[in-house]
Protein backbone atom coordinates (compact mmCIF):
# COMPACT_ATOMS: atom_id res chain seq x y z
CA UNK A 1 0.00 0.00 0.00
CA UNK A 2 2.75 2.37 1.00
CA UNK A 3 4.69 1.93 -2.25
CA UNK A 4 1.50 2.58 -4.23
CA UNK A 5 0.96 5.75 -2.22
CA UNK A 6 4.52 6.87 -2.92
CA UNK A 7 4.11 6.25 -6.64
CA UNK A 8 0.78 8.09 -6.73
CA UNK A 9 2.01 10.97 -4.59
CA UNK A 10 5.07 11.35 -6.79
CA UNK A 11 2.90 11.63 -9.89
CA UNK A 12 0.09 13.75 -8.42
CA UNK A 13 -0.49 17.34 -9.48
CA UNK A 14 -0.70 19.68 -6.49
CA UNK A 15 -3.69 21.63 -7.82
CA UNK A 16 -5.62 18.39 -8.41
CA UNK A 17 -4.67 17.11 -4.96
CA UNK A 18 -5.81 20.37 -3.36
CA UNK A 19 -9.16 20.15 -5.16
CA UNK A 20 -9.71 16.52 -4.14
CA UNK A 21 -11.27 15.07 -1.01
CA UNK A 22 -8.57 15.26 1.65
CA UNK A 23 -8.45 14.34 5.31
CA UNK A 24 -7.73 17.29 7.60
CA UNK A 25 -4.13 17.52 8.83
CA UNK A 26 -3.08 19.32 12.03
CA UNK A 27 -0.26 21.77 11.25
CA UNK A 28 1.67 23.60 13.97
CA UNK A 29 3.27 26.93 13.10
CA UNK A 30 5.93 27.78 15.71
CA UNK A 31 6.65 31.40 14.89
CA UNK A 32 5.84 35.02 15.70
CA UNK A 33 2.12 34.29 16.00
CA UNK A 34 -0.63 34.49 13.37
CA UNK A 35 -3.25 37.11 12.56
CA UNK A 36 -6.24 34.77 12.47
CA UNK A 37 -8.52 37.71 11.62
CA UNK A 38 -6.93 38.07 8.18
CA UNK A 39 -9.45 37.14 5.44
CA UNK A 40 -6.99 34.59 3.98
CA UNK A 41 -6.84 32.80 7.34
CA UNK A 42 -10.43 33.15 8.51
CA UNK A 43 -11.58 29.83 9.93
CA UNK A 44 -8.24 28.18 9.18
CA UNK A 45 -6.53 28.73 12.52
CA UNK A 46 -8.00 26.27 15.01
CA UNK A 47 -5.95 27.08 18.10
CA UNK A 48 -3.68 29.90 19.26
CA UNK A 49 -1.05 29.82 21.96
CA UNK A 50 1.74 31.93 23.32
CA UNK A 51 4.93 31.11 25.18
CA UNK A 52 5.50 33.59 27.95
CA UNK A 53 7.39 34.01 31.13
CA UNK A 54 5.42 32.83 34.14
CA UNK A 55 7.14 33.49 37.47
CA UNK A 56 10.58 33.07 35.98
CA UNK A 57 9.69 30.06 33.86
CA UNK A 58 8.53 29.94 30.23
CA UNK A 59 5.19 28.20 29.70
CA UNK A 60 2.60 27.74 26.94
CA UNK A 61 -0.66 29.62 27.45
CA UNK A 62 -3.85 29.18 25.44
CA UNK A 63 -5.33 32.26 23.79
CA UNK A 64 -8.77 32.95 22.45
CA UNK A 65 -8.95 31.52 18.92
CA UNK A 66 -9.51 33.87 15.99
CA UNK A 67 -7.42 36.81 17.19
CA UNK A 68 -4.47 38.75 15.80
CA UNK A 69 -1.57 37.15 17.68
CA UNK A 70 1.23 38.52 15.46
CA UNK A 71 3.10 41.80 15.82
CA UNK A 72 5.78 41.00 13.25
CA UNK A 73 3.95 39.47 10.30
CA UNK A 74 6.39 36.57 9.96
CA UNK A 75 4.05 33.85 11.26
CA UNK A 76 1.06 35.31 9.41
CA UNK A 77 3.01 35.10 6.16
CA UNK A 78 4.06 31.50 6.89
CA UNK A 79 0.50 30.44 7.79
CA UNK A 80 -0.88 32.26 4.75
CA UNK A 81 1.34 30.23 2.42
CA UNK A 82 0.25 26.95 4.06
CA UNK A 83 -3.45 27.92 4.00
CA UNK A 84 -3.31 28.95 0.33
CA UNK A 85 -1.73 25.71 -0.89
CA UNK A 86 -3.29 23.15 1.46
CA UNK A 87 -7.05 23.56 2.03
CA UNK A 88 -6.97 20.61 4.43
CA UNK A 89 -4.50 22.27 6.85
CA UNK A 90 -5.88 22.92 10.33
CA UNK A 91 -3.41 25.49 11.59
CA UNK A 92 -2.27 25.73 15.21
CA UNK A 93 -0.53 28.99 16.07
CA UNK A 94 2.20 28.89 18.74
CA UNK A 95 3.85 32.26 19.24
CA UNK A 96 7.43 32.14 20.49
CA UNK A 97 8.71 35.49 19.30
CA UNK A 98 7.83 38.60 21.18
CA UNK A 99 9.37 41.21 23.41
CA UNK A 100 8.09 39.56 26.57
CA UNK A 101 10.23 36.46 26.28
CA UNK A 102 13.08 38.50 24.72
CA UNK A 103 13.38 35.88 21.99
CA UNK A 104 14.60 33.42 24.62
CA UNK A 105 15.78 30.42 22.55
CA UNK A 106 14.24 28.03 25.06
CA UNK A 107 10.79 29.45 24.15
CA UNK A 108 10.93 27.44 20.92
CA UNK A 109 11.75 24.28 22.90
CA UNK A 110 8.77 24.88 25.20
CA UNK A 111 6.57 25.31 22.13
CA UNK A 112 8.07 22.19 20.55
CA UNK A 113 7.24 20.08 23.62
CA UNK A 114 3.70 21.44 23.48
CA UNK A 115 3.13 20.41 19.84
CA UNK A 116 4.67 16.99 20.51
CA UNK A 117 2.28 16.48 23.42
CA UNK A 118 -0.64 17.62 21.27
CA UNK A 119 0.39 15.05 18.62
CA UNK A 120 0.13 17.63 15.85
CA UNK A 121 1.14 15.81 12.66
CA UNK A 122 3.07 18.56 10.84
CA UNK A 123 5.33 21.15 12.45
CA UNK A 124 6.56 24.17 10.51
CA UNK A 125 9.74 25.74 11.91
CA UNK A 126 10.66 28.78 9.85
CA UNK A 127 12.99 29.80 12.67
CA UNK A 128 16.56 28.84 13.42
CA UNK A 129 17.26 28.09 17.05
CA UNK A 130 20.66 29.08 18.51
CA UNK A 131 23.34 26.39 18.65
CA UNK A 132 23.34 26.50 22.46
CA UNK A 133 20.05 24.57 22.30
CA UNK A 134 21.35 21.90 19.91
CA UNK A 135 21.17 18.93 22.29
CA UNK A 136 17.64 19.35 23.68
CA UNK A 137 16.39 20.30 20.22
CA UNK A 138 17.96 17.19 18.69
CA UNK A 139 16.16 14.99 21.23
CA UNK A 140 12.84 16.69 20.54
CA UNK A 141 13.25 16.21 16.78
CA UNK A 142 14.09 12.53 17.34
CA UNK A 143 10.94 12.21 19.47
CA UNK A 144 8.90 13.81 16.70
CA UNK A 145 10.35 11.34 14.17
CA UNK A 146 9.56 8.38 16.43
CA UNK A 147 5.98 9.59 16.91
CA UNK A 148 5.56 10.08 13.14
CA UNK A 149 5.24 13.82 13.58
CA UNK A 150 6.88 15.59 10.65
CA UNK A 151 9.07 18.66 11.22
CA UNK A 152 9.77 20.92 8.24
CA UNK A 153 12.55 23.41 9.07
CA UNK A 154 14.20 26.38 7.38
CA UNK A 155 17.90 26.75 6.65
CA UNK A 156 19.45 29.96 7.93
CA UNK A 157 19.44 32.78 5.39
CA UNK A 158 23.05 33.55 6.25
CA UNK A 159 24.71 30.48 7.77
CA UNK A 160 27.74 31.36 9.87
CA UNK A 161 28.36 28.68 12.47
CA UNK A 162 25.53 26.36 11.50
CA UNK A 163 23.11 25.84 8.61
CA UNK A 164 20.17 26.36 10.95
CA UNK A 165 18.75 24.28 13.73
CA UNK A 166 16.75 22.08 13.58
CA UNK A 167 17.23 22.10 9.76
CA UNK A 168 20.60 20.34 10.15
CA UNK A 169 19.07 17.23 11.73
CA UNK A 170 18.23 14.21 9.58
CA UNK A 171 15.04 13.71 11.61
CA UNK A 172 13.51 16.79 9.95
CA UNK A 173 12.81 17.87 6.36
CA UNK A 174 15.15 20.80 5.70
CA UNK A 175 14.46 23.60 3.25
CA UNK A 176 16.50 26.25 1.43
CA UNK A 177 15.31 29.06 -0.82
CA UNK A 178 16.22 28.76 -4.52
CA UNK A 179 14.98 30.62 -7.57
CA UNK A 180 12.89 27.79 -9.04
CA UNK A 181 9.39 27.64 -10.52
CA UNK A 182 6.57 27.99 -7.97
CA UNK A 183 5.61 24.64 -6.40
CA UNK A 184 8.66 22.90 -7.85
CA UNK A 185 11.46 21.38 -5.80
CA UNK A 186 15.20 21.10 -6.03
CA UNK A 187 17.10 18.31 -4.28
CA UNK A 188 20.41 19.56 -2.87
CA UNK A 189 23.00 16.88 -3.58
CA UNK A 190 25.58 17.96 -0.99
CA UNK A 191 25.45 19.19 2.58
CA UNK A 192 22.94 18.90 5.38
CA UNK A 193 20.06 20.76 3.78
CA UNK A 194 17.97 18.51 1.56
CA UNK A 195 15.45 20.46 -0.50
CA UNK A 196 14.93 23.91 -1.95
CA UNK A 197 11.88 25.65 -3.29
CA UNK A 198 10.88 29.19 -4.18
CA UNK A 199 11.09 31.67 -1.31
CA UNK A 200 11.62 34.89 -3.28
CA UNK A 201 9.13 37.71 -3.76
CA UNK A 202 6.16 35.79 -2.41
CA UNK A 203 2.95 37.77 -1.95
CA UNK A 204 1.66 36.89 1.50
CA UNK A 205 -0.96 38.09 3.99
CA UNK A 206 0.16 40.74 6.47
CA UNK A 207 -1.28 41.40 9.93
CA UNK A 208 -4.14 43.85 9.79
CA UNK A 209 -5.70 42.52 6.60
CA UNK A 210 -3.31 43.59 3.84
CA UNK A 211 -0.62 41.91 1.80
CA UNK A 212 3.13 42.23 1.53
CA UNK A 213 6.02 40.58 -0.24
CA UNK A 214 8.44 38.30 1.59
CA UNK A 215 11.78 36.76 0.68
CA UNK A 216 13.83 34.15 2.53
CA UNK A 217 14.13 30.52 3.55
CA UNK A 218 11.38 31.13 6.12
CA UNK A 219 8.88 31.48 3.29
CA UNK A 220 10.15 28.59 1.17
CA UNK A 221 9.64 26.24 4.14
CA UNK A 222 5.82 26.54 4.45
CA UNK A 223 5.45 25.66 0.77
CA UNK A 224 6.98 22.25 1.52
CA UNK A 225 4.93 21.95 4.73
CA UNK A 226 1.83 22.53 2.61
CA UNK A 227 2.96 19.96 0.03
CA UNK A 228 3.37 17.41 2.85
CA UNK A 229 -0.05 18.43 4.18
CA UNK A 230 -1.62 17.58 0.81
CA UNK A 231 0.18 14.21 0.69
CA UNK A 232 -0.85 13.34 4.25
CA UNK A 233 -4.42 14.42 3.53
CA UNK A 234 -4.64 11.86 0.75
CA UNK A 235 -2.29 9.20 2.13
CA UNK A 236 -2.34 9.59 5.95
CA UNK A 237 -0.20 6.50 6.52
CA UNK A 238 2.89 8.08 4.93
CA UNK A 239 5.88 8.34 7.23
CA UNK A 240 8.53 11.05 7.30
CA UNK A 241 11.13 9.15 5.26
CA UNK A 242 8.45 8.34 2.69
CA UNK A 243 7.59 12.01 2.39
CA UNK A 244 11.30 12.69 1.77
CA UNK A 245 11.29 9.95 -0.90
CA UNK A 246 8.32 11.59 -2.63
CA UNK A 247 9.85 15.07 -2.43
CA UNK A 248 13.15 13.79 -3.82
CA UNK A 249 11.46 11.94 -6.69
CA UNK A 250 9.49 15.07 -7.54
CA UNK A 251 12.67 17.16 -7.40
CA UNK A 252 14.22 14.78 -9.92
CA UNK A 253 11.31 15.32 -12.23
CA UNK A 254 9.47 12.05 -11.76
CA UNK A 255 6.12 13.80 -11.85
CA UNK B 1 26.97 60.24 7.97
CA UNK B 2 25.55 60.87 11.44
CA UNK B 3 26.32 59.21 14.72
CA UNK B 4 26.40 59.86 18.41
CA UNK B 5 29.75 59.14 19.93
CA UNK B 6 28.43 58.67 23.45
CA UNK B 7 25.93 56.06 22.21
CA UNK B 8 28.67 54.28 20.28
CA UNK B 9 30.72 54.18 23.41
CA UNK B 10 27.90 53.17 25.76
CA UNK B 11 26.20 50.49 23.66
CA UNK B 12 28.91 49.14 21.37
CA UNK B 13 31.91 49.73 23.59
CA UNK B 14 33.91 51.52 20.93
CA UNK B 15 35.64 54.79 21.54
CA UNK B 16 35.15 57.65 19.10
CA UNK B 17 37.65 58.22 16.30
CA UNK B 18 39.16 54.79 16.75
CA UNK B 19 39.78 52.15 14.12
CA UNK B 20 36.69 50.28 15.32
CA UNK B 21 34.44 53.23 14.72
CA UNK B 22 36.00 53.74 11.28
CA UNK B 23 35.65 50.07 10.37
CA UNK B 24 32.00 50.03 11.43
CA UNK B 25 31.30 53.09 9.30
CA UNK B 26 33.15 51.60 6.32
CA UNK B 27 31.25 48.33 6.67
CA UNK B 28 27.93 50.15 6.71
CA UNK B 29 28.86 52.34 3.74
CA UNK B 30 30.07 49.33 1.76
CA UNK B 31 27.00 47.29 2.67
CA UNK B 32 24.72 50.08 1.46
CA UNK B 33 26.63 50.39 -1.81
CA UNK B 34 26.68 46.62 -2.33
CA UNK B 35 22.90 46.24 -2.14
CA UNK B 36 22.19 49.63 -3.71
CA UNK B 37 20.31 50.93 -0.68
CA UNK B 38 19.55 54.63 -0.36
CA UNK B 39 20.45 54.76 3.30
CA UNK B 40 21.50 52.57 6.16
CA UNK B 41 21.98 52.58 9.88
CA UNK B 42 23.49 50.80 12.84
CA UNK B 43 21.22 50.08 15.79
CA UNK B 44 22.76 48.93 19.05
CA UNK B 45 21.00 46.59 21.45
CA UNK B 46 20.30 48.20 24.81
CA UNK B 47 20.24 45.22 27.17
CA UNK B 48 18.77 47.15 30.11
CA UNK B 49 15.86 48.60 28.17
CA UNK B 50 15.54 45.52 25.90
CA UNK B 51 15.25 47.66 22.80
CA UNK B 52 17.37 48.94 19.94
CA UNK B 53 18.84 52.40 19.56
CA UNK B 54 20.08 54.18 16.42
CA UNK B 55 23.78 54.98 16.88
CA UNK B 56 24.95 55.62 13.30
CA UNK B 57 23.26 56.45 10.00
CA UNK B 58 24.64 56.87 6.51
CA UNK B 59 22.61 59.10 4.11
CA UNK B 60 19.77 59.02 6.64
CA UNK B 61 18.41 61.83 8.81
CA UNK B 62 20.59 62.64 11.80
CA UNK B 63 17.39 63.03 13.85
CA UNK B 64 17.24 59.22 13.96
CA UNK B 65 20.29 59.06 16.20
CA UNK B 66 19.32 58.12 19.72
CA UNK B 67 15.79 57.07 18.77
CA UNK B 68 14.62 53.83 20.31
CA UNK B 69 13.11 50.97 18.31
CA UNK B 70 11.04 48.44 20.25
CA UNK B 71 12.22 44.88 19.92
CA UNK B 72 8.65 43.55 19.90
CA UNK B 73 7.68 44.91 16.50
CA UNK B 74 8.91 45.65 13.01
CA UNK B 75 11.49 44.09 10.77
CA UNK B 76 14.42 45.34 12.84
CA UNK B 77 12.95 43.85 16.01
CA UNK B 78 12.31 40.59 14.18
CA UNK B 79 15.92 40.43 12.99
CA UNK B 80 17.04 41.07 16.57
CA UNK B 81 14.83 38.33 18.03
CA UNK B 82 15.41 35.69 15.35
CA UNK B 83 19.13 36.46 14.82
CA UNK B 84 18.28 36.14 11.12
CA UNK B 85 18.49 38.52 8.17
CA UNK B 86 15.02 39.83 7.37
CA UNK B 87 13.88 41.35 4.09
CA UNK B 88 10.68 43.37 4.07
CA UNK B 89 8.39 45.35 1.81
CA UNK B 90 5.44 47.67 2.49
CA UNK B 91 1.95 46.35 3.14
CA UNK B 92 -0.76 46.93 0.53
CA UNK B 93 -4.52 46.54 0.79
CA UNK B 94 -4.91 43.99 -2.00
CA UNK B 95 -2.85 41.29 -3.69
CA UNK B 96 -3.00 43.23 -6.99
CA UNK B 97 -1.64 46.41 -5.38
CA UNK B 98 1.04 44.30 -3.76
CA UNK B 99 2.08 42.67 -7.03
CA UNK B 100 2.09 46.00 -8.86
CA UNK B 101 4.10 47.47 -5.98
CA UNK B 102 2.61 50.92 -6.39
CA UNK B 103 4.58 52.69 -3.71
CA UNK B 104 4.23 56.09 -2.14
CA UNK B 105 6.98 58.54 -3.04
CA UNK B 106 9.28 59.08 -0.07
CA UNK B 107 8.10 55.97 1.74
CA UNK B 108 10.44 52.97 1.98
CA UNK B 109 9.85 50.42 -0.78
CA UNK B 110 12.13 47.82 0.78
CA UNK B 111 13.94 47.28 4.06
CA UNK B 112 16.69 44.89 5.01
CA UNK B 113 17.73 44.15 8.60
CA UNK B 114 20.76 42.04 9.44
CA UNK B 115 21.54 41.20 13.06
CA UNK B 116 25.00 41.56 14.55
CA UNK B 117 25.34 38.49 16.75
CA UNK B 118 28.20 36.99 18.72
CA UNK B 119 27.44 33.41 19.72
CA UNK B 120 23.91 33.68 21.09
CA UNK B 121 24.37 37.32 22.10
CA UNK B 122 22.77 40.14 20.17
CA UNK B 123 24.98 43.20 19.64
CA UNK B 124 22.76 45.20 17.29
CA UNK B 125 21.27 45.36 13.81
CA UNK B 126 22.43 46.82 10.47
CA UNK B 127 19.61 48.15 8.32
CA UNK B 128 19.32 49.30 4.73
CA UNK B 129 16.40 51.07 3.05
CA UNK B 130 15.30 51.69 -0.54
CA UNK B 131 12.69 54.22 -1.62
CA UNK B 132 12.06 53.47 -5.32
CA UNK B 133 8.57 51.92 -5.67
CA UNK B 134 8.72 48.23 -6.56
CA UNK B 135 12.46 48.07 -5.98
CA UNK B 136 12.85 45.20 -3.51
CA UNK B 137 15.81 43.50 -1.90
CA UNK B 138 16.73 40.02 -3.12
CA UNK B 139 18.04 36.92 -1.37
CA UNK B 140 21.53 37.84 -2.60
CA UNK B 141 21.16 41.29 -1.04
CA UNK B 142 20.16 39.58 2.19
CA UNK B 143 23.22 37.36 2.12
CA UNK B 144 25.50 40.30 1.37
CA UNK B 145 24.07 42.41 4.19
CA UNK B 146 24.25 39.40 6.49
CA UNK B 147 27.92 38.98 5.64
CA UNK B 148 28.65 42.60 6.51
CA UNK B 149 26.76 42.35 9.79
CA UNK B 150 28.69 39.17 10.63
CA UNK B 151 32.00 40.95 10.11
CA UNK B 152 30.80 43.95 12.13
CA UNK B 153 29.75 41.66 14.98
CA UNK B 154 33.07 39.83 14.89
CA UNK B 155 35.00 43.09 14.98
CA UNK B 156 32.96 44.45 17.91
CA UNK B 157 33.21 41.13 19.76
CA UNK B 158 36.98 40.97 19.31
CA UNK B 159 37.30 44.56 20.47
CA UNK B 160 35.22 43.81 23.54
CA UNK B 161 37.38 40.77 24.36
CA UNK B 162 40.55 42.82 23.97
CA UNK B 163 39.15 45.42 26.34
CA UNK B 164 38.37 42.73 28.88
CA UNK B 165 41.87 41.30 28.57
CA UNK B 166 43.41 44.71 29.09
CA UNK B 167 41.51 45.18 32.33
CA UNK B 168 38.20 46.45 31.00
CA UNK B 169 39.13 50.09 31.56
CA UNK B 170 37.72 51.19 28.26
CA UNK B 171 40.89 53.18 27.60
CA UNK B 172 41.94 53.64 24.03
CA UNK B 173 44.80 51.28 23.38
CA UNK B 174 48.13 52.99 22.85
CA UNK B 175 50.04 49.88 21.86
CA UNK B 176 52.43 50.59 19.03
CA UNK B 177 52.50 54.34 19.67
CA UNK B 178 55.31 56.47 20.96
CA UNK B 179 55.02 58.35 24.31
CA UNK B 180 53.80 61.63 22.74
CA UNK B 181 51.18 59.86 20.64
CA UNK B 182 50.09 57.88 23.70
CA UNK B 183 49.64 61.14 25.65
CA UNK B 184 47.44 62.58 22.91
CA UNK B 185 45.40 59.37 22.68
CA UNK B 186 44.94 59.26 26.44
CA UNK B 187 43.78 62.90 26.48
CA UNK B 188 41.25 62.23 23.71
CA UNK B 189 40.02 59.10 25.50
CA UNK B 190 39.57 61.12 28.67
CA UNK B 191 37.39 63.69 26.87
CA UNK B 192 35.44 60.89 25.17
CA UNK B 193 34.68 59.39 28.56
CA UNK B 194 33.79 62.53 30.45
CA UNK B 195 32.47 64.98 27.85
CA UNK B 196 31.69 63.24 24.56
CA UNK B 197 29.71 66.32 23.46
CA UNK B 198 33.01 68.24 23.24
CA UNK B 199 34.56 65.80 20.78
CA UNK B 200 33.44 67.49 17.54
CA UNK B 201 35.05 70.75 18.69
CA UNK B 202 38.17 68.89 19.79
CA UNK B 203 38.39 67.18 16.40
CA UNK B 204 38.15 70.57 14.73
CA UNK B 205 40.97 71.93 16.87
CA UNK B 206 43.14 68.91 16.15
CA UNK B 207 42.62 69.34 12.41
CA UNK B 208 43.59 73.03 12.63
CA UNK B 209 46.66 72.18 14.71
CA UNK B 210 47.62 69.43 12.29
CA UNK B 211 47.37 71.92 9.41
CA UNK B 212 49.73 74.29 11.25
CA UNK B 213 52.13 71.52 12.25
CA UNK B 214 52.36 70.12 8.76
Amino acid sequence: MSSVAITEATAARFDELAASDLAPVEVAVIDSGIDATHPDLAGRVVSQWTVEDEEGRLAVHPLETGINNDTFGHGTAVAGIIARIAPNARIHDIRVLDARNKGDPTASLVAFRHVLAQRLRLINMSLAIPASQREPLFKLCESAYQRNQVVVAAKRNVPVTDEGLPAEFSSVISIDNHQVEPMSLHFIEQGLIEFATLGNDLTVPAPGGGYTVKTGTSFATPTVTAMCCLFLGRWPMLRQFELKTILKARAHGHV
Amino acid sequence: MAMDRSFLSRYLGIAPSTREEGVLRLLLETAIRTVDAAEGSVLAYDRDANDLRFVMTVNGPSSLIGQRVPIGAGLTGLAALTHEVQIGAPTFKTVDDCNQATGVEGEPSAVIAAPMVSGDTLIGVLTGVRFKPGYRFTTDDGRAYGNFSTIAALMLDQHSRLRELSGGTGDVTTAGFGPEEARIMAAVASVARSRPDRLPRLAQLFEQMADIAI
